[in-house]
């Protein structure tokens, strides 16, 4: 019996205190998003993981010909444990990285072969090592991450010793000056480089050659000097952060999971997925924001303390056809004085009569901003005036707007509420010149003609009380601007669009919309009538709190075309490229504590790879919050 | 003139255009010497090209301002008026319909071709070109000769599947002109004029540099004896 009872004491204990993965996630993660079930990744193929920004980015390098081919399943990776990708910053450096359960570590290094073991400094971890990355193995559980020193620091350190010991600048700043003196000759001012742009448009980080930057001794020797000196440094530091991010996992037990409550208490429920993100750690490490001169001490830590509790937390929960992620923006209560007079506010319905009842997307927002802006107002006075000799001329400035500008019409002029459309691509017409030869002599004459060309069509708007305002200005616009005209009910810019097409002005309806529709502008500026959004969609939209938003992403995501978009807006709208269904955005009332949001995504047909949707979902978040 | 299908190949490869039209018109006089006009309208694509400028980079590549492709081609047509044998060069551009001409006069179809070439290979820095070397256009005991330099293949397997859809929209029209009357040509596409003192291949751009013979042609002209 004495037996029976230890061996079960010892494998209660060995489940109540076995190290999870959760539990080695570092304290200085401000990012976390962790997948309870990790079973949903299992059909994943890490060919496939690894074109994830998310992953792209953290560990590229781990995924080459030996996992070619491979799924998740198949590179020993303990599927009963949560795998959390994190990322975050210090003080001193940025750290991202993931915990995960190993389950067998023989088939993990077989897979992923870059590793050399290391000799270990902590009792009952392993420690191995690639080019970027530290992996520390605990029982079943294992950390990989990657730190990098503050790059700032660095440079001021090398400076520091560099000049102390007598060298010179280390610059040569003459190909500078040679370069900046044939631009402004040139005429092109704002570049310093010479861009030769048919031979070496490759940019840096896209580039399948690299670039030659470095320096090389014979050429510099003392650009070459301060380089390595940099590296030396920038090892000595890096290994320092190394140490002190693992001296804290493993001796210190300083975890993510010690140090803040709130993110064991999201990792305890049942959800498949869970999030969270401390943004008040976000403005306490903005260096730049805080190194500021001027800013006092005190200053800076009663505008920190506005932050205060600014947790976002996230929960993914898996339906029949659909992923939805609810989460609780909390806040302080300063922050939550100003969100909550903020949003009282209630959306203007005859914004309804301007969506479309088939558009492709659309979104509402709305705030009470001059109630906002009082609110905030009362709450930054204070902050201000405990330093005076930053506060009294910011003070005096803002008390003088505040008496002399008329706020009834600034605020009724913009109150804060808006909207806008994705109506699709629309043909718009657009003239071309053409060629005619004669059949004679093959001479050519130009002609302009009529063409078409695809674009797509957005709408914007915004409640206004006082559309005279807007219709005042664009008289006056229009005296100086003959391409901007008076149609009645709009007005009209032309080649006001990428030089080509004309863009309108609406103020009809209590309502300033700007729209490059050319059938809302013309057929329906007083709103799409029967056609408009139907009244059940109109009724959600209104319950929704500050906003609301829905995309028919089959329809809307494949029909944008990626050149009107810059890279990085790109990359979020190529995550939820190639999939159909829906996805809808609502918010909850906002109270003094927080804001929910309820981000739903609801995809038609297939449900048994419910893991790509959730990596797409991941790497949304990620690209929003990196 | 080749060297300008290079260059609106290359406009090509960095997205800047969707459907090209492209003139590329040759007059040739008695004595060898001539009038060189080549022609790029882009006005068709003009939406999408004014998109694409817009942006820092696109598919990984920076896309150059529009100070900087003017400064670019200015720097090339001065290049190109420097050479010996070629004069009264203009270059108009228009950016609001994105049409680029460029017309000058050349003392003979030796010069020309060695202007272009001079111009391409100081251009990219390289002072051998296998794709650029040999005779591209030849005049000769009443016979002209064109062909295409083989620089152009090379640059379309770079291409993505939209680049190449947006080239084969377009058009590539080369005139050759003559003060004598063309008696017969080895092209059977080829399309001689009522005058029969011009002669017009047309194609698209896309099939030209997946054979860049299409438009190679040896024409005869009549001897000054065989007019009626």
């Amino acid at each position: 019996m004495k037996f029976v009872l230890t061996t079960a004491l010892i494998a209660f204990s060995s489940i109540i205190y076995s190290q999870k993965s959760e539990d080695l996630v570092p304290k200085d993660a401000v990012s976390v998003f962790s997948i309870n079930n990790v079973n949903l990744l299992q059909k994943i193929s890490l060919d496939e993981l690894v074109k994830y920004e998310f992953m792209e980015e953290l560990q590229q390098e781990l995924f080459d010909g030996s996992t070619s081919g491979l799924t998740l399943k198949e590179s020993g990776v303990d599927f009963n444990q949560r795998l959390n990708i994190f990322q975050g910053k210090s003080s001193d450096f940025s750290i991202t990285g993931f915990t995960f359960g190993i389950i067998d570590r023989n088939r993990f290094f077989e897979v992923f072969d870059d590793y050399e073991e290391m000799l270990s400094q902590y009792q009952g971890v392993d420690f191995y090592k690639s080019f970027f990355n530290q992996l520390a193995i605990k029982g079943n559980s294992a950390i990989l991450f990657r730190v990098s020193p503050d790059q700032q620091a660095i440079d001021a350190e090398t400076d520091s010793i560099w000049y102390a010991r007598g060298n010179s600048y280390p610059w040569n700043f003459e190909d500078y000056n040679w370069m900046r003196e044939e631009s402004i000759k040139e005429g092109v001012v704002d570049s310093v480089e010479a861009i030769d742009f048919f031979d070496e448009m490759e940019i840096e980080e896209h580039t399948s050659t690299p670039i030659d930057a470095l320096p090389i001794a014979e050429e510099d020797p003392i650009q070459k000097n301060y380089y390595e000196l940099r590296d030396s440094i920038e090892n000595v530091r890096k290994s320092e952060c190394i140490k002190r991010v693992t001296d804290e996992l493993f001796i210190d037990n300083e975890t993510l999971m010690q140090v803040d409550p709130a993110f064991g208490r999201q990792l305890n429920n049942s959800a498949e997925g869970a999030f969270y993100l401390d943004n008040s750690r976000n403005y306490r490490r903005s260096a730049d924001l805080w190194s500021l001169p001027g800013l006092s001490k005190t200053f800076v830590s009663e505008f920190q303390e506005l932050y205060e509790g600014n947790l976002i937390l996230g929960n993914l929960m898996i339906q029949d056809n659909s992923i939805d992620l609810i989460l609780d923006v909390n806040y302080g209560e300063k922050l939550g004085a100003i969100y909550t007079e903020m949003t009282d506010s209630k959306l203007d319905k005859n914004i309804f009569q301007y969506i479309h009842n088939d558009n492709d997307a659309f979104f509402t927002y709305t705030i009470n901003l001059r109630k906002a802006y009082e609110k905030t107002f009362e709450i930054m006075r204070p902050i201000l005036e405990k330093d005076p000799r930053l506060g009294n001329g910011i003070l005096l400035s803002w008390e003088l707007l505040d008496e002399f500008i008329n706020k009834d019409a600034l605020f009724d002029t913009y109150q804060g509420s808006m909207f806008g459309t994705y109506n699709g691509i629309q043909k718009i017409k657009t003239k071309k010149i053409v060629f005619d030869y004669s059949e004679d002599d093959f001479n050519y004459t130009t002609r302009e003609v009529e063409a078409e060309e695809d674009m797509p069509v957005f709408a914007l708007g915004f409640t206004t009380k006082r559309g005279d305002i807007p219709e005042n200005i664009m008289t006056r616009l229009s005296n100086t601007f003959p391409e901007l005209t008076n149609k009645g009910k709009y007005w009209v810019l032309d080649n006001a669009v990428l030089n080509s097409a004309p863009m309108y002005f609406i103020v009809q309806n209590g309502l300033f919309i700007i729209t490059n529709d050319n059938r809302l502008a013309t057929e329906y500026p007083n709103g799409f009538g029967k056609n408009a959004l139907n009244k059940r969609v109109a009724k959600t939209v209104r319950k929704s709190g500050i906003m609301y938003g829905y995309a028919d992403l089959g329809h809307a995501i494949e029909k944008i075309p990626t050149g009107i978009f810059t890279d990085s807006e790109n990359e979020m709208i190529n995550v939820i490229r190639g999939k159909s269904g829906t996805m809808e955005i609502k918010s909850s009332e906002t109270t003094t504590e927080k804001t929910t949001m309820n981000i739903s995504y609801s995809f038609d047909g297939e449900t048994d790879n419910f893991g790509t949707y959730i990596l797409d979902l991941i790497n949304s978040l990620y690209v929003v919050t990196k | 003139m080749r060297y300008c299908f290079v260059l609106a190949i290359l406009a090509c490869l960095f997205g800047l255009t969707g459907c090209v039209e492209i003139i590329d018109d040759i007059s040739i006089n008695d004595n060898g010497s001539g009038t060189f006009k080549y022609t790029i309208n882009l006005s068709s694509s003009k939406v999408k090209i004014n998109s694409y400028l817009a942006l820092d980079s696109l598919n990984g590549k920076k896309v150059p301002s529009l100070n900087e492709i003017s400064n670019r081609i200015e720097k090339v047509v001065q290049s190109l008026q420097e050479q010996e044998g070629i004069s009264n060069l203009t270059f108009d551009s228009n950016y609001d319909q994105f049409i680029f001409k460029l017309k000058l006069d050349f003392s003979s179809v030796d010069a020309l071709q060695t202007a272009i070439q001079t111009v391409i290979k100081n251009e990219s820095n390289k002072n051998e070109s296998e794709e650029l070397d040999g005779n591209w256009l030849q005049f000769k005991d009443q016979q002209f000769t064109r062909s295409i330099p083989r620089i152009a293949i090379a640059k379309i397997k770079d291409m993505s599947d939209s680049e190449v859809a947006a080239l084969k929209q377009g058009s590539y029209m080369c005139i050759s002109r003559f003060s004598t009357e063309i008696a017969s040509f080895d092209n059977d596409s080829a399309k001689v004029s009522k005058n029969k003192l011009a002669i017009m291949l047309r194609t698209d751009p896309y099939s030209l540099v997946q054979n860049t013979t299409l438009l190679d042609n040896k024409i005869y002209l009549r001897k000054p004896s065989e007019h009626k």
